[in-house]
């Protein structure tokens, strides 16, 4: 074991394990758990779970709350080393070469003080705004002043999209990519990305920590999590937080004038977003488990057909979708050919890919694909967007997906539901107001 | 409130007016409906003899064909569940994280079957874990599945010798040598004694079948086994 795995991260070893390093000076100790009347405390994801959960057959304790990281038992001690920045000089570390917008600049300019501050920040961008283009800035100064930066992300693939992006925009700078089904080693980088369970391992590690997609599961809500981030990242340090659908506690924050803001309203192209249009029809269900779609309906789907765009159809629940699909494929006639995708699909990735390389017309899915995907010139059905299952933050994403591309920024986003309910209004108005201030910054 | 161990969702308790009359404790369960429908129910299904695998027909099935050419007796495995995703997600969590109260989800189950299917007159023999697995683990799963009852450590893994069959596959998990030996410090005579193996996972039957003729040739009469899985 090498003494830089130990820079700014918790390393667990065993009581019964001798560490091979001579100075033990450095190295700052800590009983894995600690043992109180009826609870236990995990000093690595600080949950408190009761005794009677964390027993194991032999007067010993484990942490159930942390497990998928490891078991930490009562037998374990965890190491770490203060972090000391030991990165090397780059004098450009940005190989980036590209344009921002207008809007772009000024968020990227936010992000520059920020980082230079060491500030929170909540980064509120529309969905296909260009994201990430934003941070190489902050980014690119952080790394000149030896800086360690984290990007860390609620989702699997929104790390492993970013990974290669950052890999070339960045080239001569160090990065590791973390997350659960990943087989390689730990190195000591300068810039982690990882999904934010992966934060639990790291101890005042980071000057910089970057969240994408803060409102996602399981990051919302989850207080082991948001321990996580801010036992992660150094006591002076900033932390950027970017979402297209920022939650009521994130708004009430910045209300509030705790949080800083900075939106950026309109997308990398200049159109606007599109508004979703509702379609209230009251028995659609009824209708369509006896086979049969309402006209509204039918005619968009036939322009969608006939101009050969590609569409999403979301419903709410799995059950859902065989029963949907055989209506559909039904009332398409061969017309074109689809298929269904949900979270535990052995082959859902191999049918996205078809979706993207034209091979299909249409999906009928679930949430799973209301973030992270980009096909060009798609159309969005929502059917039932009034269950409880759509928030309105998920509403906004799924009308994201449209119009993202330069080539074709425009799109049909339409909203099937039995009434007008909250979430429906309440999305609908985010992306006026959106649109709104995305005109008055121009 | 109770969780779902499988899915972390909320349990719906079902209180019925047969419930209220019955003055019983609430019984607290650890599955969701949902989870627990994933889960392959083996018993009252028609199934292999031999080991309780899934059949058609109340039959040998052919691998029970071939272990009862080499041994003149069949273990009559009973296996509660069918070795399925949601078990295999099962013993990822339990066996393999180790996460030890994972064990409360089929205790129960386990149970009631052994005490209805070998109540008196059977000793209770698990499978040991290697001393390695044990420093690891630092329980036994199948001591965690069957707790509760009267186990007898008759059975011992040869020092030196590690089992660890979910990383070989089918060829050279058949051709494992014997990895147990008698516990000689128990104190339990085995001459003459009913015994019931138990173990969690029953693959190939090539260690149930070990255990078996160390128990035989220490001089067991009549030897039947017991797994969570097949």
């Amino acid at each position: 074991m090498q003494k830089e795995d130990f820079f700014g991260r918790w390393v667990t070893l065993k009581k019964t394990d001798q560490i091979m390093i001579e100075d033990e000076t450095c190295f700052v100790k800590k009983d894995a758990l600690k043992v109180q009347k009826n609870t236990i405390i995990c000093n690595r994801c600080k949950q408190r779970t009761i005794k009677q959960r964390a027993f194991l057959p032999n007067q010993q304790y484990y942490c159930p709350a942390c497990i998928m990281l490891g078991r930490l038992t009562t037998q374990h001690i965890l190491y770490t080393i203060e972090e000391p920045n030991h990165f090397f000089d780059i004098s450009n570390p940005l190989t980036w070469e590209g344009e921002l917008s207008q809007n772009q600049l000024r968020c990227s300019k936010k992000v520059v003080q920020i980082q230079q501050n060491n500030k929170d920040l909540l980064l509120w961008a529309v969905t296909g705004a260009g994201k990430t283009e934003i941070l190489f800035a902050g980014l690119a100064a952080a790394f000149k002043q030896h800086k360690r930066v984290c990007i860390a992300s609620p989702r699997v693939d929104v790390c492993n999209e970013l990974y290669p992006r950052l890999k070339a925009a960045f080239a001569c700078t160090t990065m590791a990519l973390l997350h659960g089904y990943q087989t390689e080693k730990y190195e000591y980088t300068q810039l982690v990305i990882c999904t934010t369970h992966q934060l639990l391992r790291f101890k005042n590690a980071f000057d910089m920590l970057i969240i994408d997609e803060v409102d996602a599961f399981p990051f919302k809500g989850d207080t082991m999590l948001l321990n996580a981030v801010s036992s992660a990242r150094k006591p002076v340090s900033s932390l950027i937080m970017l979402t297209a659908t920022p939650t009521h506690f994130l708004r009430s924050q910045v209300r509030k004038k705790k949080l800083a803001v900075e939106y950026l309203p309109s997308r990398y192209h200049g159109y606007e977003l599109p508004v979703p249009k509702l379609i209230i029809r009251s028995k659609w269900l009824k209708e369509l488990q006896k086979g049969k779609i309402c006209n509204n309906i039918r005619k968009t789907i036939n322009t969608w057909i006939d101009s050969g765009a590609p569409f999403l159809i979301f419903v709410s629940r799995i059950d859902f979708l065989k029963d949907v699909n055989i209506v559909i494929e039904k009332f398409i006639k061969g017309r074109c050919v689809g298929e269904t995708v949900f979270s535990a699909d052995k082959e859902r990735i191999e049918k996205v890919q078809k979706m993207r390389d034209g091979d299909f017309q249409y999906l009928v899915t679930t949430t799973i694909l209301e973030r992270g995907v980009t096909f060009a010139g798609l159309n969005v059905l929502v059917l039932g967007a009034d269950d409880e299952l759509f928030n309105s933050a998920s509403l906004v994403q799924i009308a994201g997906r449209v119009g993202r591309s330069t080539q074709c920024p425009g799109g049909d986003v339409v909203f099937l539901c039995s009434r007008k309910k909250r979430n429906v209004v309440n999305a609908r108005k985010q992306i006026v107001a959106l649109n709104l201030k995305g005109k008055n910054k121009k | 409130m109770n969780y779902c161990l499988m899915c972390q969702g909320r349990i719906n308790e079902y209180f019925d007016f047969a419930w209220v009359l019955s003055l019983q404790q609430p019984r607290k369960s650890f599955l969701c409906k949902n989870c627990h429908n994933n889960f392959m129910i083996l018993i009252n299904h028609p199934n292999c003899p031999g080991c309780g695998r899934r059949m058609n027909k109340k039959e040998l099935c052919v691998d029970c064909k071939k272990w009862e050419k080499i041994y003149d007796d069949l273990l009559g495995n009973t296996a509660l569940y069918e070795y399925n995703e949601a078990m295999k997600t099962y013993f990822e969590r339990f066996k393999f994280m180790g996460d030890y109260y994972y064990f409360n989800i089929f205790n129960e189950e386990l149970k009631a079957v052994i005490q209805k299917k070998y109540s008196k007159g059977w000793l209770y023999v698990p499978i040991p874990l290697s001393f390695q697995s044990f420093q690891i683990r630092m329980f036994n799963q199948v001591e965690a599945l069957f707790s509760g009852l009267k186990l007898t450590d008759l059975l011992v893994v040869k020092s030196g010798e590690k089992i660890q069959q979910s990383k070989l596959n089918r060829r050279e998990r058949l051709t494992m040598s014997q990895p147990f030996i008698l516990n000689t410090h128990s104190g339990v005579k085995v001459e003459a004694t009913n015994i019931v193996l138990l173990d969690d996972i029953y693959t190939t039957g090539r260690t149930l079948y070990h255990a078996a003729i160390i128990m035989k040739n220490a001089g067991a009469r009549e030897i039947k086994s017991i797994t969570l899985a097949r």
